[in-house]
């Protein structure tokens, strides 16, 4: 079963640039909230009333997971933490960063005892270019 | 520049030190560590990541407070002494007590009693509920002691105890009386009349190698003997047939007679102690496969004017049964229902929901003209499991009804 979770994260982050060259080394660290907008989920499974079960031929699914409000904790919050490089080329600084999404938060409410915890952990790769209006950089 | 890549790989380092952990569930059995704490330990956590709670049994941590109101009560019986026949007694009791109001009627409970495993107590909550029913003045632990006795029967009024298919058969159409001890014995089939000429090819050739040889052959698992059946039967059924495979199938399906009360002409009866045609259709078992063909003629029958499928005392089966009985009554494909299996260790992981069919299947001419006629399942307090879902199936034809007892419940999947 493939699953596929969707969030919607305000970060608040503190930048910091060491180096003051052309080649400049970047660090940001901070924290985010975040909203659990989407859960979908894929996958086959059998369907043994089926006479197609005989041919173990498999029933396929794809849904969007209804949340329920006694399991799923849809409120999140975590740290990121980000690092790379970033460079000036003429007029424009190009950056290319590696984050992760550390969520404190379980998806699952305290429901019962003995819980697994589900606990995001998200890991990415970031690029982009820094255009700069305004006068001397 | 050097700090700036010392930096670099630092931070770097720091991200893919970050990781997930799998879950990797804990075996019941290794929480069992000689004591009655450990054993409870064993069966609660065992429960709480098998049992399927629904919104049934534990909507408001109900599950959690067993664990609460019950780990001290364990410590207290300390080791497992099976020789202390009062602390083994007093094990059993709370077992009996923690789990007594659990709702799936698929769940039984066996302990263990005696040092070799020779003795035993089972326990199904749903024996509990049905005896607190029947006698609501009852202590429960003068239930618990009929029950650790082994006297459940002496809970159960007559009219529950007989509710099972083979006391119905011989209840209401005398089936089995004359040859009860006979009946288990091998796989028979029988008839009011001579109907092979209702059998495909195939099976009038086999069967006709099975008169010539005698029907007291017992290599030929199968005999079809005329006449054979109770005087009582043939009140009912203009033309019938009977169906016994040991102690494990027991079918009868028929067509009613003019003048019944309440009952009109023509009617398709068909009883059936479980779904386990399945098992014997893939092996191409022969009374099973005249049984078939012969409800298949009753079915494409012009002039049947309905059908009841009795499913009291039904203990379900297999799902595939339904698609093996019904599926030439569909014009096209049934929904009948949606069900969902529990996926996860948690207590409310559910799968997805996945449509069930009765998928159009018809081995020669049109689909049987019964779908748009009365269909009428007949339910009891014993009837469980795949029997519940057939009546599901049934409310699903135009003139589909289902008419009994509550059935007994049998909701979760099995473990």
């Amino acid at each position: 079963m493939d699953v596929n979770n969707h969030f919607i994260e305000v970060p608040l982050l503190l930048n910091f640039t060491l180096g003051s060259g052309r080649i400049r080394s970047v660090t940001a660290v901070g924290g985010y909230l975040g909203y659990w907008i989407l859960s979908h989920r894929e996958g086959q499974l059998f369907d043994t009333s089926s006479p197609m079960w005989l041919e173990e031929t498999p029933v396929f699914y794809a849904e969007n997971v209804e949340f329920n409000s006694i399991k799923d904790n849809r409120f999140e919050a975590g740290m990121t933490l980000k690092t790379g490089i970033e460079f000036d080329i003429d007029a424009v600084t190009v950056f290319s960063l590696i984050g992760a999404d550390f969520s404190f938060t379980d998806l699952n409410k305290n429901y019962q005892k003995n819980l697994t915890g589900r606990y995001d952990l998200v890991t990415y790769v970031e690029a982009g270019v820094l255009l700069h209006f305004g006068g001397e950089k | 520049m050097k700090k700036i890549l010392t930096l670099t790989i630092l931070s770097l380092s720091l991200l893919l030190l970050a990781s997930c952990h799998d879950y990797i569930p804990v075996r019941p059995a290794s929480l069992s560590d000689g004591a009655w704490e450990g054993v409870f330990e064993a069966y609660w956590s065992g429960m709480n990541e098998n049992y399927v709670f629904w919104d049934l049994d534990s909507p408001s941590k109900e599950w959690d407070k067993v664990y609460d109101d019950y780990i001290d009560k364990f410590k207290e019986l300390g080791a497992i002494d099976y020789s202390n026949k009062t602390d083994v007694k007093k094990a059993a009791l709370l077992f009996f007590e923690l789990s007594k109001n659990l709702s799936d009627g698929h769940f039984a409970l066996s302990m263990i009693t005696s040092i070799n495993g020779a003795d035993s107590v089972m326990f199904s909550p749903r024996t509990f509920q049905i005896a607190k029913e029947t006698d609501p003045a009852a202590s429960d632990a003068s239930i618990f002691d009929k029950i650790y006795e082994g006297k459940e029967d002496d809970l159960l009024t007559d009219e529950i105890k007989y509710e099972d298919a083979i006391s119905t058969l011989k209840n209401d159409f005398g089936l089995f009386k004359a040859n009860s001890p006979q009946v288990y014995a091998e796989a028979t089939a029988y008839w009011s009349e001579d109907m092979s000429d209702y059998l495909s090819e195939k099976l009038k050739e086999k069967n006709a190698d099975f008169v010539s040889k005698g029907t007291s052959n017992k290599t030929l698992r199968a005999e079809i003997p005329k006449d054979t059946a109770s005087p009582m039967i043939s009140q009912y059924f203009s033309k019938w047939m009977v169906l016994n495979i040991k102690d494990n199938l027991n079918a009868l399906v028929g067509l009613t007679k003019a003048g019944l009360p309440g009952v009109p002409a023509n009617v398709i009866y068909i009883a059936l102690s479980n779904f386990v045609f399945f098992q014997y259709y893939s092996r191409m078992d022969f009374p099973t496969l005249v049984f078939l063909e012969i409800f298949e003629h009753f079915k494409h029958d012009n002039s049947v004017s309905g059908m009841i499928i009795d499913l009291r005392g039904n203990t379900g089966g297999y799902n595939i049964d339904r698609q093996i009985l019904f599926a030439d009554m569909v014009p096209s494909d049934l929904k009948i229902a949606e069900l969902r299996t529990k996926q996860g260790a948690r207590r409310l992981d559910y799968g997805p929901w996945i449509p069930a069919y009765i998928e159009r299947e018809v081995l020669s001419g049109d689909s049987s003209h019964l779908s748009n006629k009365p269909i009428v399942a007949l339910t009891n307090q014993k009837s469980v499991s795949n029997a519940e879902v057939t009546t599901l199936m049934v409310k699903q034809f135009p003139k589909g009804r289902s008419i009994g007892g509550k059935t007994y419940g049998g909701e979760g999947c099995l473990i």
